[in-house]
């Protein structure tokens, strides 16, 4: 497409610069008329006698002759260096352009990579940063777990161990509590009074 | 009847008197025994009389403190004693799991009479969840010779072999 507009301005531009040269070599054919006109009208007189016969009609055919044809291939020389101007300039600007877009295309992915991998790094380190605290926290639940479960353990443990002797005895109690005849226990007791003697005395003998 | 006074001796308790309750029975038994003997004394002749009946521990109590109980002087002194005893007596309290029988009861009071206090009481009271043994409270002490007192006492048996058993 581009191709195409190119082709119609050459051809107007050739119209134009054929017409631009056709006018300018007509106003110079008049000046110069006139001017022999002025500056010889002694001679005129006397070369009107004889210009009709050196310019005759044929004489002045030839000149036209060479006239169109120098004009036509001066037209054409112009056509042609016009049309190679036209065709480096548009070479040259298709270049330009095309390393100005590449330019920029590149500028722009530079930026567009740059961007991408700011936009990356700040997402990795957003993601280390994240990675960092939940580990942070999963660490400190852990230890809290930890320390909840030992807590739970140690109160469990004592727990049991405060209640064990009345959880045997109650056990015990429910189990053979009927079966313990108090004379069979006699023994145990008088020993156990035995043992505690002392205190016993000393606690009668206070209050005497 | 007999006018000697009777001789300063030492007071015993015999072994099926207990109890402050069988202390207070025993006076009050020998107290209408005395006023037994008072009311026949006055009686006329021929009229009928109905002397009390003594119990078995009031002879034996009697009988261990060598008193005549046909004898209104050594009545008086043992009524005497007794009130002076009420009030200073030594008594000890036991609980047991279920109701002592009366030869326990007897083996324990001689043991305490013996070794502890020849004049102390005891009291009984029941302590169902004892399970085995006793409690014994004194004045100022309560010692616990039950087997939950043992058993808690020796806890760290039964957590050491926990500890062994559930051990990996």
């Amino acid at each position: 497409m581009s191709s195409a507009w190119l082709d119609t301005i050459l051809i107007v531009g050739s119209l134009l610069s054929a017409t631009l040269a056709f006018i300018w070599v007509a106003y110079r054919v008049g000046s110069s008329g006139s001017a022999v006109k002025k500056g010889v009208e002694d001679f005129g007189a006397a070369a009107e006698v004889d210009v009709e016969h050196i310019f005759n009609d044929e004489f002045r055919e030839e000149l036209r002759n060479r006239g169109r044809l120098h004009f036509e291939k001066i037209i054409g020389e112009n056509a042609m260096f016009l049309q190679q101007d036209l065709r480096l300039t548009t070479s040259q600007i298709n270049e330009y352009m095309k390393q100005e877009i590449t330019k920029t295309l590149q500028e722009a992915f530079v930026k567009y990579e740059e961007s991408i991998t700011d936009a990356k790094q700040l997402a990795l380190e957003s993601i280390q940063k994240t990675q960092v605290a939940v580990e942070q926290q999963r660490e400190l639940m852990g230890q809290q777990l930890s320390n909840e479960i030992s807590a739970e353990k140690k109160r469990s443990l004592e727990r049991f161990e405060n209640n064990m002797a009345d959880i045997v005895n109650h056990y015990v109690l429910a189990a053979i509590g009927n079966q313990i005849s108090l004379d069979d226990q006699l023994d145990y007791i008088l020993a156990e009074l035995e043992r505690n003697k002392p205190a016993i005395i000393e606690d009668i003998n206070a209050g005497n | 009847m007999s006018d000697e006074s009777p001789a300063p001796r030492q007071f015993v308790l015999p072994d099926n008197l207990i109890s402050f309750v069988d202390l207070s029975r025993v006076r009050r038994e020998l107290a209408a025994l005395d006023d037994s003997f008072y009311q026949a004394g006055l009686r006329k002749a021929g009229q009928p009389t109905q002397l009390s009946r003594s119990s078995r521990t009031l002879e034996d109590l009697a009988s261990a403190n060598q008193v005549s109980l046909l004898d209104a002087a050594h009545r008086a002194q043992l009524i005497a004693t007794l009130d002076a005893f009420d009030k200073q007596a030594q008594q000890i309290h036991m609980s047991f799991a279920a109701e002592p029988s009366a030869k326990f009861v007897s083996h324990i009071i001689v043991w305490l009479r013996q070794n502890i206090h020849s004049l102390i009481l005891l009291e009984i009271g029941l302590q169902p969840s004892l399970a085995a043994g006793c409690m014994v409270r004194t004045n100022n002490k309560m010692i616990d010779m039950s087997l939950r007192h043992r058993f808690f006492e020796n806890r760290h048996l039964l957590d050491q072999k926990i500890r062994e058993t559930y051990t990996p």
